[in-house]
């Protein structure tokens, strides 16, 4: 099976002249569809830079990404706006929800936003939040939900448009660690509920990591482990 | 620490701090500069502060200045130097020669310009304003003149000038005797500049040889006396004191007693005709007729110093006067005065000096003090926005600094570091914004005092230099940066006191506003407002009498609310409407949601209005264009009063007053004569007179009624106002001409409630009738006394010539002719006509519209200088909602940038994000204006009773009044004008920042940096 996710020669530098620092050197790497896969590495190696550029958000200075079959990686990020639409949805550490909207409203606006009836948004986001366990709680604005309530809500935005790929950047960041832990729960049913969802998550805890089907360690700008024995290995 | 050791530590602590100053000041400035783009916001407040408070001061300094200036002018001279003592006093003396001697003591100072002896004053020991002691002593009145080349006898030697107002003065027309001083130098060309025919004198000894008087042309028009005829003789009268015998008439008049002597001067020749239009202080004698000193023999001249009625008359280097202020120029003059008090005279005589002025400098300032404190309460409103700006810039502002203060308490700053930083950029950035306002108030003022209408100026005669004094630029400095300081200190020791986790949180929960005080106020402001409306109905006669004290009845209570009614209408209507337009996005969603518009984007649009920024957004848009509109009605309102005004005194292009009563072709041909080089054919002028027969009703010959006749011609000729019927002239006009009539005020209760009267002429015989029908009340007939009108009946020319016959109609005589001069009849033709008519035997006075129309602009129809008062108030609150919804939009989207990449972020396209950002903030803007509009309707008419009161006040100042109301003038046009150009402001913006917060570097955005 082909995979979902194709990272090949991603380079990526910030600044000019002397003070030019090359983050990304040439990262390779593939996901599977219906994969969990963790990004750890240091600080400063590249993590959310990677996420960035794969989610469409970034331009890369070299390299392509290929995603469910679409390849990009160069274009700024108004050029990729379909991109963001149909195949990759975000989690942010900060959850980044709209605060005066409900949640319902905050998942049912990224479904119009990509073009979705309002009817039909709705339901879908009623469905997209019952799966995050959450329809309970639709009504509710963010700063009425807890932290873990929040980021359900925002997974439930990113995957009510059936997007293949989430791009979760610490998504447990701001979490204790039993909602950490539910959070993971979660990302593992969607991924395993046969509807091919791959996660590509960054993570600085490595317990979390530890749980995801793949662990890739990212260090001086490249993939320097792409299994958690080999990571852990080389680590040691 | 004790205070011994503080004051110990005190000296390095000083050195220390002056030390670190240049570095701490550095600091602040490249602080501002980086957070400029918050810093708009109170560079914005602070400066339209700054512009609007130095305005309104300098403002006042600079009327208080033309007011100088103009009846600086006006006068003659600028120091008389009288009689120290009463009469009998010590230091008098009656020796002509030496009083003839004291000016050369005086010109040798190097302050004095000229000196001449003059005769003819009154109120030189005044016991002060409206005494009848002020009378003493009497100028010298003219008693008679006799005419060598023209009949004199029916020019009266009695004058009206001075009745309307001021101290009481003697109704006889003055003479003012001249010494030879007068005919030389500065005071020869004071006088020679007022002269509209002749010459002046070359010199005291042309003046005695060619018998030289100069006359008021005002009286030269009535003798239909011309340059170099000739007056065979003029006698005038003098006093002196009766105790030391009397050669004349021994006059009793309630405590005093003085000796009244006759004096006739004969065979003197016409040398000038002075323009006596122009006013001068009462205490000097007003409009006389000037003849030289040393015609009168030396006795008489002795007395007359005796008498009191000499001074020397004094001039100083006027351009050397300090213009910054009349205070400066007071305490100029002061000096002078006391320079001029020191001088030693021979013979042990006394003479005060007084500044000519300094009388009406008294008088000036209370009117200036009325008008002032009118003129801050105008602009209480523009203040209160410019306050709000500022104040709520500072809290959007300061708002994107509680994060990074908080970052900066975790990594160990200390609250008197992080007060000093945050101080410090605002500090600068409020003071260069003070400075700019302060600067520019300073530039706008001469233009504001310029204005002569809504938005129209004209250069001023005056050149005048306001300024503020030290302690008054402090005062602003206080009022703008010190509030800064202030708020920005105690909003950031809020920031210190909360919780580091709170200061971090990227969103805080807001304590609710007290809206229950918001609806109180907008409340209070409602009962006045609809107070103010009815009473004003009733004044339009649309409500009954029974309502007029409106709904609150207390006099007490009914002030309280006419005062603080507009503040709290407005100001709790913008609190209230602010929340209605932030809401407007909900509305716009509600509406247009399920539109290709807004299908996919509308979702957003809920509750985006919480928004705090949004809110205040919407709260400035409504006092902006509240005030906008408050302005502009109040602007248009007072120019249309004061069109009003010179048409109600004007009625024509010209108004016509003739020496006796002439026909149409005698006034036609007056007229017609006056036309050369204008350009008017005489084909194209039209002329109407409203004759005045007395008529009675028939079987009651005791009911006579004063009936003006409104003929045919009447409507191409007067300039009609709606207020004069209460309602369209056309139709009221129609109704006299088919056999109508209407009554003035005090005829309501005996004619109003008839539907019919049969008309008689009273007085003459025969028996012909007239019946005309009631057609209802009018208020005034242009040009025509309003007194004199509301006592009257006007009827129709049928009715006229029923009553008349067509004889008497064809060739009536009037002595009142109005003109209409056609299409090319402006301002120009207007003036030279009726400058060329002055000169025309048989035309006693001739009033131009447009002349009319400029002294009340200049005069202010209401109060002085409001209308300039009010362009600066629209033209700030114009800026002011220009550039407040720039600024506001850019905080705002500055703020919600995060909220627009998370957009991104989740699939919306930038056309999205721009659609998103366009319909909530146009939706806010357009709702908030429309409703700011609406609450200045409501606070136009709140205002209205406002201007009316010191209207009053101020026309009771100038010993006139006007019927002409305040009827609103709503200028939809101009408003909508205005609208568009705030709306295309803010698309513009709109584009701009979005633009900006669309191409950000959203990665760098979502994650907080």
């Amino acid at each position: 099976m082909a995979p979902l996710l194709k990272v090949r020669n991603l380079s990526h530098g910030f600044g000019a002249g002397g003070t030019r620092l090359e983050v990304l050197t040439g990262v390779d790497f593939e996901a599977a569809s219906g994969e969990l896969v963790a990004l750890m590495g240091p600080s400063g190696c590249g993590k959310s830079t990677l996420l960035n550029i794969i989610g469409g958000l970034l331009a890369a200075d070299s390299g392509s990404v290929s995603a469910n079959g679409t390849v990009y990686g160069q274009q700024p990020p108004h050029a990729l706006v379909e991109l963001r639409r149909a195949t990759i949805g975000w989690i942010f550490q900060d959850y980044h929800l709209l605060p005066h909207l409900s949640a319902l409203d905050n998942v049912t606006l990224a479904l119009e936003l990509a073009g979705a009836a309002p009817l039909g948004a709705e339901q879908r986001a009623e469905a997209a939040l019952e799966r995050v366990g959450l329809a309970d709680r639709a009504q509710h604005r963010p700063d009425e939900l807890s932290g873990g309530q929040a980021q359900r809500v925002a997974i439930a935005r990113a995957i009510a448009g059936d997007r293949k790929l989430l791009l979760a950047d610490e998504p447990t960041g701001n979490l204790d660690v039993a909602t950490s832990r539910e959070i993971l729960e979660l990302f593992h049913e969607l991924c395993s509920g046969g509807s091919g969802l791959s996660i590509l998550m960054v993570t600085h805890d490595a317990a979390l990591a530890a749980r995801a089907d793949r662990m890739l360690l990212l260090r001086d700008g490249h993939v320097a482990a792409s299994d958690v024995e080999s990571a852990w290995g080389d680590a040691a | 620490m004790s205070r011994r050791e503080w004051l110990a530590r005190a000296p390095s602590q000083i050195q220390a701090a002056a030390r670190e100053l240049p570095d701490r000041t550095r600091l602040a400035l490249l602080s501002a500069w980086r957070g400029r783009s918050r810093g708009l916001a109170v560079f914005a407040g602070v400066f339209l502060a700054s512009l609007v408070i130095t305005t309104v001061l300098v403002y006042g300094s600079g009327l208080m200045q033309i007011f100088f200036l103009k009846y600086l002018d006006d006068e003659y001279y600028d120091f008389r130097m009288d009689f120290h003592a009463d009469k009998g006093g010590k230091g008098r003396m009656t020796d002509l020669a030496l009083w003839e001697s004291y000016c050369d003591d005086y010109v040798g100072l190097p302050e004095v310009t000229d000196c001449a002896v003059v005769a003819g004053k009154q109120g030189g020991h005044g016991a002060g304003w409206f005494s009848e002691a002020y009378l003493k002593p009497q100028p010298l009145e003219l008693q008679a003149w006799v005419g060598d080349s023209s009949d004199w006898s029916n020019v009266s030697v009695l004058t009206t000038i001075g009745e309307d107002g001021g101290p009481p003065t003697s109704q006889y027309r003055p003479v003012r005797l001249l010494g030879p001083g007068a005919y030389d130098g500065v005071l020869a060309q004071r006088h020679a500049s007022r002269l509209l025919g002749g010459a002046w004198p070359g010199g005291g000894a042309d003046a005695v040889a060619q018998r030289d008087v100069s006359l008021p042309s005002q009286v030269a028009s009535q003798a239909g006396a011309e340059v170099g005829d000739r007056l065979a003789s003029l006698t005038f009268a003098y006093d002196t004191d009766a105790s030391q015998g009397c050669e004349g008439e021994e006059i009793q008049w309630q405590v005093f007693s003085y000796c009244r002597v006759s004096v006739t001067v004969t065979n003197l020749t016409i040398g000038s005709i002075y323009d006596d239009s122009i006013q001068t202080s009462p205490v000097t004698s007003q409009q006389p007729v000037f003849l030289p000193w040393e015609l009168l023999p030396a006795d008489n001249r002795s007395a007359i110093i005796g008498g009191d009625h000499a001074y020397l008359a004094i001039t100083i280097d006027r351009t050397a006067l300090p213009t910054e202020s009349t205070d400066s120029a007071e305490k100029e003059l002061d000096r002078i005065q006391r320079i001029l008090d020191a001088v030693v005279l021979e013979g042990e005589t006394d003479l005060d000096g007084t500044h000519v002025i300094k009388d009406l400098l008294g008088w000036l300032r209370i009117q200036n003090y009325f008008i002032q404190i009118f003129n801050y309460i105008v602009m209480i409103p523009i203040i209160v926005l410019s306050v709000s700006v500022l104040l709520y810039g500072l809290l959007l502002s300061l708002e994107q600094r509680r994060r990074e203060i908080a970052i900066h308490r975790v990594i160990g700053g200390g609250p008197d570091a992080l007060l000093r930083m945050v101080l410090g950029e605002l500090g600068v950035l409020a003071l260069v914004a003070w400075i700019a306002g302060y600067v520019l108030a300073l530039l706008a003022v001469p233009l504001v005092l310029n204005a002569v209408g809504f938005m129209q100026f004209r250069p001023g005669e005056y050149d005048v230099s306001p300024s503020l004094g030290l302690l008054a630029t402090l005062a602003t400095l206080v009022v703008t940066v010190g509030l800064a300081l202030l708020f920005g200190r105690s909003r950031t020791r809020d920031f210190l006191e909360q919780e580091i986790s709170e200061g971090v949180q990227r969103v805080v929960v807001k304590p609710q506003p007290r809206y229950w005080l918001h609806w109180l106020l907008f409340g209070i402001g409602l009962v006045a407002l609809a107070d103010s409306y009815i009473q004003s109905m009733v004044s339009d006669g649309r409500l009954g009498e029974d309502w007029d004290r409106g709904i609150i009845s207390n006099p007490v209570l009914n002030g309280i609310f006419a005062v603080l009614g507009p503040f709290l209408l407005w100001i709790g209507g913008a609190l209230v409407l602010a929340r209605l337009g932030a809401a407007a996005p909900w509305l716009v969603q509600r509406l247009l949601g399920g539109t290709v518009a807004l299908r996919d984007i509308g979702r957003g649009l809920r509750g985006s209005g919480s928004a705090e920024g949004v809110g205040k957004l919407a709260l400035i848009m409504l006092l902006t264009l509240s005030i906008v509109t408050m302005a502009a009605v109040q602007g248009y309102t007072g120019m249309a009063v004061d069109e009003r005004t010179a048409s109600l005194n004007a009625g024509a292009d010209l108004k016509v007053e003739f020496q006796q009563p002439v026909d149409r072709t005698t006034a036609l041909a007056a007229v017609s004569a006056s036309l050369n080089g204008t350009g008017i054919a005489a084909n194209d002028v039209r002329l109407v007179a409203v004759p005045l027969v007395a008529a009675h009703p028939a079987g009651d010959e005791y009911s006579v009624y004063p009936t003006r006749v409104i003929l045919d011609g009447n409507r191409d000729v007067i300039r009609w106002d709606r207020q004069a019927f209460g309602g369209d002239p056309g139709a009221a006009l129609d109704q006299l001409a088919a056999g109508g009539f209407s009554y003035g005020e005090s005829l309501q209760f005996s004619v109003g409630g008839q539907s019919q009267l049969v008309l008689n002429l009273s007085g003459l015989p025969g028996n012909q009738q007239a019946t005309v029908s009631n057609s209802g009340q009018h208020a005034w007939h242009p040009g025509l006394e309003t007194s004199a009108t509301t006592g009257a009946i006007f009827i129709g020319e049928a009715s006229f010539r029923a009553l008349v016959g067509d004889a008497v109609a064809d060739n009536w005589r009037d002595t009142v002719w109005f003109v209409e001069l056609g299409p090319g009849g402006d301002d120009d033709v207007q003036r030279t006509i009726a400058r060329t008519l002055a000169f025309d035997a048989s035309v006693s006075q001739v009033t131009s519209w447009e002349a009319e129309h400029s002294e009340v602009e200049r005069n202010g129809g209401l109060v002085f200088g409001t209308l300039g008062l009010l362009t600066l108030q629209f033209a700030v609150a114009t800026i002011a909602a220009v550039a407040s919804s720039f600024v506001f939009l850019s905080l705002v989207l500055t703020q919600r940038k995060r909220e627009l990449a998370i957009l991104q972020a989740i699939g919306a396209s930038e056309w999205q994000v721009g659609r998103l950002v366009l319909f909530e903030i146009m939706s806010i803007t357009v709702v908030s204006m429309l409703l700011g509009t609406a609450l200045g309707v409501g606070i136009s008419y709140a205002f209205n009773g406002m201007f009316n009161l010191f209207g009053l006040i101020f026309q009771s100042f100038g010993g006139a009044s006007t019927p002409v109301d305040r009827t609103l003038v709503w200028p939809w046009g101009e408003l909508l004008f205005i609208g568009l150009a705030v709306l295309a402001v803010v698309m513009l913006a709109l584009v701009w920042t979005t633009a900006r917060a669309t191409r950000a570097d959203l990665a760098r955005i979502l994650k907080g940096e």
